[in-house]
């Protein structure tokens, strides 16, 4: 996931609509490369067993 | 009674004279709107604010009060709310210059609840962009200054909530926590603050972050003013899809319960990865108060910690994004860099990476259940750090620096699963800085929290300390 190659960045930045900036992509991507860093820390977890939650549950 | 002498009472404390007619409305009304006209260019706190009509508010509660028809502890408080609440009829920026000129058609539910008890606004308070982080400068409205030392942040994202009331200009303000918007300024400017269970208090009406971690919560100086407040909000509203219908609990009445023989869990891992030593010796300090009140203190493995940490950022990132995905891409130069850079991160993020996040929070729920079967609460330290100067991006501790986003690392464990979570005051820095005491609990736990805190404030004096400001 970490892999993303600063052109394919770029290419998705656009395809997102977002405004290319020099500066600001630079920091963009640095954030983003973290936020992918930080997804293979939560597949670490064996979820097996539990659908997506919700936060609170009523039970009453 | 001076003004000075008003403006440190607290909401019980004024809701007493003012039943009994000793103070009048007018009075405290006015007393707080002169401290704030005076302090605030310096401390910032307030971005709008709403003097003449809080005046008219306090006018009309003196009259009812008169009339003997006194509605409760809130009738004639004044207030602050943070500028993420809607206002029917005054501008709501959200903190953001996006949304600068935004003047709402009906009012938060929370702010119509309060003034239902009889309480009244007297401004906006300032925040940090869309509540989207911890300690950012606010560069379009100025930041909060920290009444403890001017030269430090507020925390955040309550950041001018948290410095309305720690600078004596307001006795209670609203706060909103999707990591530990309330309790994280609480904790770093002296004050109780709570975010109770997810869905116990309307959100209806409150600009959002994260839909499904996002929590109302109110910043006081003492925990039976949280109740007092919380008793004001607390009830379903339809208008809110994440509200919970519950039986009317008495949050005040419930500081009495007994607290003897309760049993907290304190963390083992995780947390104590970076810790400033002062607030470490704070917290174990603290412990050793509630261990006194007759209350077991354990110590407890909790392995998925560091993992409901990266779910919390994760989840917020995704609703961020979304409900920020029009206005980045059509006004992005309005929004501060860093807060920008946030939510167009989540354009990035693969739907399976949110799913995961969120099945990370259903393992936590069964996570949290056992543990709740071992112990009544859970404490730790609020921060951990004291708070920092502006234009530190970085924080010394035992193990080196660490940056103003670890802020709120201790808070932000207890969002996704919605857990009911206070912050007191447990002590003070070698500097004069407040350190807070972190008390969270089982959903719908909200009165053992409150009770436990309570105690605690009991038998410390923390809470009453006042910065020389």
């Amino acid at each position: 996931m970490t892999d993303l190659t600063k052109e394919e960045f770029i290419l998705l930045a656009n395809h997102a609509g977002l405004m290319p900036d020099d500066k600001h992509f630079e920091e963009l991507f640095t954030d983003v490369v973290v936020m992918l860093d930080r997804l293979r820390l939560l597949r670490q977890v064996d979820t097996s067993g539990h659908e997506p939650g919700r936060t609170v549950v009523q039970y009453d | 009674m001076t003004d000075r002498e008003l403006n440190q009472q607290t909401v019980s404390q004024l809701a007493r004279q003012i039943q009994a007619r000793k103070v009048s409305p007018i009075e405290v009304a006015k007393a707080f709107i002169d401290r704030c006209t005076h302090l605030d260019p310096t401390i910032n706190a307030f971005i709008t604010d709403t003097h003449e009509a809080a005046i008219k508010q306090a006018r009309r509660a003196e009259h009812e009060i008169a009339s003997g028809n006194y509605r409760g502890p809130l009738h004639g408080i004044p207030v602050a709310l943070k500028d993420l609440f809607w206002t029917k009829g005054v501008r709501t920026t959200s903190g953001s210059g996006v949304t600068s000129e935004f003047i709402p058609n009906e009012s938060a539910t929370v702010v119509t609840k309060l003034e239902n008890a009889g309480a009244y606004s007297i401004g906006k308070t300032n925040m940090v962009e869309y509540a989207y982080g911890g300690a950012e400068h606010n560069e379009l409205y100025g930041s909060p200054l920290n009444p403890w030392d001017t030269s430090r942040v507020t925390g955040g994202s309550s950041s001018g909530s948290a410095a309305a009331v720690a600078a004596s200009m307001i006795p209670v303000a609203l706060g909103s926590d999707t990591a530990g918007s309330v309790r994280s300024p609480a904790s770093l400017c002296g004050l109780s603050g709570i975010k109770p269970t997810y869905g116990l208090i309307s959100k209806y009406g409150v600009t959002p972050l994260s839909w499904s971690q996002d929590h109302v919560g109110p910043i006081a100086h003492t925990v039976e003013d949280l109740a007092i407040v919380m008793n004001a909000l607390a009830g379903f509203d339809a208008r809110d899809p994440s509200s919970v219908s519950r039986a009317a609990i008495d949050y005040v009445a419930g500081l009495d319960i007994d607290v003897e023989g309760l049993k907290i869990g304190v963390p083992s891992n995780h947390i104590w990865e970076i810790m400033h030593p002062e607030v470490h010796d704070a917290f174990w300090v603290a412990m050793e108060t509630l261990i006194e009140q007759g209350i077991t203190v354990e110590s407890v493995d909790i392995p998925e910690l560091e993992y409901i940490s990266a779910a919390q950022v994760t989840i917020t990132l995704a609703e961020a994004t979304a409900f920020h995905a029009d206005m980045v891409r059509a006004h992005p130069e309005k929004y501060h860099p860093g807060v920008r850079r946030r939510i167009e991160t989540g354009f990035f993020l693969p739907a399976v990476g949110y799913i995961d996040a969120i099945r990370i929070r259903s393992l936590m729920e069964r996570k949290w259940a056992e543990l709740f079967d071992s112990y009544d609460l859970i404490a730790t330290p609020t921060n951990p750090v004291f708070a920092p100067h502006f234009g530190a991006s970085e924080i010394g501790t035992s193990v080196g620096p660490i940056t103003t986003r670890e802020l709120v690392r201790l808070t932000r464990l207890f969002n996704p699963n919605g857990l009911p979570a206070i912050s007191v005051p447990g002590g003070f820095s070698s500097e004069g800085m407040p350190i807070g005491l972190q008390i969270a609990g089982k959903q719908f736990n909200d009165d053992l929290v409150l009770a436990v805190a309570n105690r605690y404030q009991q038998a410390t004096d923390w809470h009453s300390r006042r910065p020389p400001i």
